[in-house]
């Protein structure tokens, strides 16, 4: 074992690779590495934002559908009500209606009936006098018995 | 491998010479004790797998993307991100060159560590083919590497310390340390045993390990000496097992660079252990003779095992380098 000039013809290159490696290996590997992580680490934050944002975005969901079915259930009931008093108000209009008629037909009843009896009443005097003149044979004079004929015309 | 049947010492001492070149007369020498020589394999493939761990992490660098990452780069990530925890584990400060250096360090090592698996004969035999008489390939086995790079890191510990602590703040831990200020020299010379031996055993630990794993290849590949080639096929074998490594190499990169399922996945499932396969028989083994089959065999299972010390230690190194660092950096 010598030793010899090679000793520092090695230490030369050695010098030569570390500045090599310190200067163009080392850092462009590093600064890959790192820029790499960094995008990891960004897209994994990322992803638990959207994360969170999707959950915050389903409760809200929620709550709107939960407020909208509530909101739909009251109008459903407020239409339901308006419609019986829609109903109701009907029928009784209607009821009004029928129970107005029926006045005015038994008005008009009572009318033409009162007329009836009014005519039957004008003539029922003639007709027994009449009758009575063919039953008797004879003519009798209404005026003799006006009383007695004015009895059975009150009592029609 | 030049002449028959050459004896196992001299086979030996063959495969651990380097291949050297006098600086001062710019001559090729052989076993110089001078200083001035540069141990040209060593250095060459030191600088070759350091351009092998720019080639496969600069492309990505540039390329990188923090988007949804390929293949490869997600390997470099992962080996990135491997480095880093390490780094931020041992070192609490804040530094732009330790964790790139940690990188750099432990791959290089890493590869470094992993010439020793190439077949022990099979660039020597291709060098010699091209005229080259000795190729060690394993720079990690050279001492002069491993201590050189454990001495850059005892600079920049020395520089790190003084630039985060400053002077006084080193003068009193070198001074005052263990005993207070009357046993001061004894502290001092505590403080520079304790600083040289980190140097020391960062580098010889590496070079011992790899040194060891290298002898016993080469001891199991002289097991089976007898059985090698005629002389006239060497040449032959080393060409051959060259244009193989060609392909592999060709094959790698195809993988590394190359689009479609079939270069990602197909291609380097039905080629490489072809090539490999191929290039072992042809360079691995200088002549179908029996004893070769051995050392296949035999080299087979201690490579299995030597993986486990190729990657421990470079671990060990790129962890020790960052300690030592944040030691420096630390106040006591």
């Amino acid at each position: 074992m010598s030793l010899n000039a090679t000793l520092i013809a090695q230490l030369i290159v050695f010098l030569i690779l570390v500045w090599f490696t310190m200067k163009f290996i080392w850092p462009p590997i590093m600064r890959a590495m790192d820029e790499r992580a960094k995008r990891i680490a960004d897209g994994l934050e990322a992803a638990d934002r959207a994360r969170k944002e999707l959950a915050d975005a389903d409760t809200h969901a929620a709550e709107e559908i939960k407020k909208a079915r509530a909101e739909a259930a009251v109008i459903i009931e407020r239409a339901n009500q308006q419609a019986g008093q829609i109903v109701d108000k009907a029928r009784a209009d209607a009821m009004l209606e029928a129970a107005k008629q029926k006045a005015q037909a038994q008005a008009d009843i009572d009318n033409m009936a009162h007329r009836a009896r009014a005519e039957l009443r004008g003539q029922v005097a003639t007709l027994a006098v009449q009758g009575a003149g063919k039953i008797l044979g004879r003519e009798v004079d209404a005026a003799t018995h006006k009383a007695l004929l004015d009895q059975l015309v009150e009592g029609i | 491998m030049t002449t028959e049947a050459p004896s196992s010492s001299s086979y030996i001492l063959h495969h651990l010479t380097y291949l050297q070149l006098d600086l001062r007369t710019w001559k090729i020498v052989e076993n110089s004790q001078n200083f001035w020589v540069v141990n040209i394999d060593s250095i060459f493939f030191s600088v070759l797998l350091g351009l092998v761990f720019i080639g496969l992490f600069w492309p990505m660098a540039r390329r990188a993307t923090h988007g949804v990452p390929a293949r490869w780069q997600n390997f470099v990530e992962v080996c990135t991100e491997f480095v880093d925890g390490q780094v931020k584990d041992a070192f609490h400060q804040k530094s732009k060159f330790v964790a790139p250096m940690a990188l750099l360090v432990f791959f290089w090592v890493l590869f470094m560590n992993i010439m020793d698996l190439l077949p022990v004969d099979s660039l020597p035999t291709a060098a010699e083919a091209m005229g080259i008489g000795h190729l060690r390939v394993l720079p990690s086995s050279d001492p002069n590497i491993t201590l050189s790079m454990s001495l850059t890191v005892f600079f920049l510990c020395f520089w790190y310390s003084f630039h985060c602590k400053g002077l006084k703040l080193v003068a009193r831990e070198a001074f005052f340390h263990p005993f207070g200020k009357w046993l001061l020299p004894v502290n001092f010379v505590l403080k520079v045993v304790e600083e040289l031996s980190k140097p020391l055993s960062l580098g010889l630990r590496l070079f011992g390990n790899m040194y060891a794993g290298e002898v016993i290849f080469i001891l199991l590949a002289a097991m089976t000496l007898h059985y090698s080639a005629p002389a006239h096929l060497a040449p032959l074998t080393g060409t051959a097992f060259f244009i193989f490594s060609a392909l592999a190499l060709v094959t790698v990169g195809l993988v590394a660079y190359g689009k479609g399922p079939w270069m990602r996945a197909w291609l380097p499932l039905l080629i490489l252990p072809a090539v490999i396969a191929a290039g072992s028989i042809f360079g691995f083994l200088p002549a179908i003779g029996g004893g070769a089959y051995f050392q296949i065999l035999f080299a087979t299972g201690w490579g299995i095992f030597h993986w486990l010390i190729i990657g421990l230690q470079a671990y060990i190194f790129m962890v020790l380098t960052v300690a030592y660092l944040s030691m420096a950096a630390e106040h006591h």
